[in-house]
């Protein structure tokens, strides 16, 4: 039965890796009530527990070409829920030092390399930002700029508060992949500070 | 469940934290954390449970599936974010997964640890350090640099003294004893804090730079890069950021914070010139911006010589140049501020 099961599991992954909506579907409809429910269990809210759920498929979704290469996609989604609850439980406090403390981190050990490479990243950043479409851009500058959370942004521009939280992490992956060549896609965590509530 | 692991808890440190946290975190999870306990539960998790944090959410995720799931709402809402504009109908399906059991805190690897000694020589020079492993408690004292087994830099000042196990750093924590005054640059690990020991005053950081002096009844703790948290083993007294000093009185746990300039008060260490296994073009740029002059190699194979060199005092230029001539077989002459190096080799 385990041996039909995981064959079974790597057929809908090959679909879903050639873009097949109906898989998808099948493979959310059977994972997502863990991942909730851990999400639920550690976070003690629906929003957030939802939002994790979005945070977990979603990167399922853009990346699910990759998936019939994954070994086990029952311990892949369990460790990417585990880093979606856990960053979703610290952001709650003081998750603008984290974000800082960890900017600081990557940064060159000179002065003047430092400047540079902040100054690099942030022109790239610009520029990056320029191209995305009017409405991920206006999101964008409201987090940033204004300091919205997501639910004044939802309010602001008439959108749920989970449709933020989705074009904001496509707008995370998109920023990640113009910026690769400077930094390491771990340095750009201080990106997520406009995914922050 | 499999939370019952109590090894990694350091030895001059109060063993009673993974307990509080379990304590918290049942609490927590069974609805019934009062406000300050969720608070407490965030800061012990911020502050070196994290990976204990992760424990308990593999601990949680094999539970029998519960009534709770997905609002059908939700369901909709988030398919159509990811898929576009697509509405798909449920199609229920059973399909339980099986967590793969992480493996946490795994660390290992190789390490070793250098010292050196200068307690009679001012100035202290070494070529290539010699690995030397021990895992006795380690006492380092006096003026000097030193690089601990997790790769974290410490200059220590005058008198100052230093203890730490490193054994216990290869187990995975990161706690070290000091007395008198020391600059700290903290390699980056968010799964385990590093803790400096100052008497009663316990300092805790992931990652940052910043400096520690403890005096007859004062600890004073001045950040120069990331955030620190200052407390006792009981409690945390505040965190502080760049640009910030605290103040802890030792006899009355009373403290005040402020706002300093660093650079000011950690002045004492720009008086150290520490070329910490770097090559020699990097050395070059470091002595061209402390004694304000242009350093220029006639080889340019010497560039890549790597090299370790701490200069403990203010020597002068002439000195750090002819031990740094020496050490690769060169010679220099200073021109109106232009240094020049010639010849030399890395053998």
């Amino acid at each position: 039965m385990a041996t039909h099961k995981s064959e079974n599991e790597r057929e809908v992954l090959r679909e879903l890796s050639e873009g097949s909506e109906s898989a998808f579907v099948w493979i959310f409809d059977a994972y997502s009530p863990k991942v909730y429910r851990l999400a639920l269990k550690f976070l003690n809210s629906t929003h957030a527990a939802e939002e994790v759920v979005q945070d977990v498929f979603m990167d399922v979704w853009l990346r699910r070409n990759k998936m019939p290469d994954v070994l086990n996609f029952g311990a892949y989604l369990h460790g990417m829920a585990k880093k979606q609850v856990f960053d979703a439980y610290r952001r709650k406090s003081n998750f603008i030092e984290m974000i800082r403390e960890i900017g600081y981190q990557e940064q060159a050990d000179n002065a003047t390399e430092r400047m540079v490479q902040e100054d690099e990243r942030e022109r790239l950043l610009q520029e990056a930002i320029r191209s995305l479409p009017d409405h991920q851009q206006e999101i964008f500058q409201l987090a940033r700029e204004e300091g919205l959370t997501h639910e004044a942004i939802a309010e602001r521009m008439n959108l749920s508060r989970l449709a933020v939280k989705a074009h904001m992490k496509r707008i995370l992956r998109f920023i990640r992949t113009r910026l690769d060549p400077v930094l390491k896609a771990e340095t750009l965590f201080w990106l997520l500070i406009f995914t922050a509530k | 469940m499999s939370i019952d692991t109590h090894s990694n808890a350091a030895n001059d440190f109060p063993q009673s934290g993974m307990e509080r946290f379990d304590f918290l975190m049942t609490r927590y999870l069974a609805g019934d954390a009062s406000d300050p306990e969720k608070e407490e539960l965030r800061r012990l998790t911020e502050n070196g449970y994290e990976f204990r944090f992760q424990e308990w959410l593999d601990a949680h995720s094999d539970e029998d599936p519960a009534e709770t799931t997905l609002p059908g709402k939700a369901r909709e809402e988030i398919l159509t974010n990811i898929l576009g504009t697509t509405r798909p109908q449920a199609k229920r399906a059973t399909m339980w997964w099986s967590w793969a059991a992480a493996v946490l805190l795994a660390l290992g690897g190789f390490m070793w640890l250098t010292l050196r000694s200068s307690q009679t020589a001012e100035m202290n020079i070494t070529r290539n350090d010699q690995p030397s492993r021990q895992d006795e408690t380690q006492v380092v004292r006096g003026k000097q640099f030193l690089t601990l087994p997790d790769g974290s830099t410490v200059l220590m000042n005058e008198d100052a003294e230093l203890t730490y196990s490193p054994a216990s750093f290869r187990n995975g924590s990161r706690d070290v004893t000091l007395h008198g005054e020391a600059y700290f640059d903290i390699a980056h690990d968010p799964a385990k804090p590093f803790r400096v020991k100052s008497g009663t005053v316990v300092t805790r950081v992931l990652g940052t730079a910043f400096n520690v002096n403890m005096q007859e009844n004062k600890v004073v703790v001045t950040v120069t890069r990331g955030l620190v948290e200052v407390g006792s083993t009981e409690r945390v007294y505040a965190k502080i950021k760049p640009d910030e000093q605290i103040t802890v009185n030792t006899r009355t746990e009373q403290y005040n914070t402020a706002s300093v300039s660093a650079t000011e008060e950690t002045a004492w260490k720009d008086a150290y010139l520490v070329l910490d296994n770097i090559d020699l073009e990097k050395a070059g740029q470091l002595i061209g911006e402390h004694y304000g002059v242009k350093l220029a190699f006639s080889r340019a194979e010497v560039k890549k010589c790597r090299i370790t060199a701490s200069f403990m005092h203010h020597e002068n230029l002439e000195t750090v140049l002819t031990v740094l001539s020496k050490m690769i077989g060169a010679t220099y002459t200073i021109d109106n501020g232009h240094v020049s190096i010639e010849g030399g080799s890395c053998d």
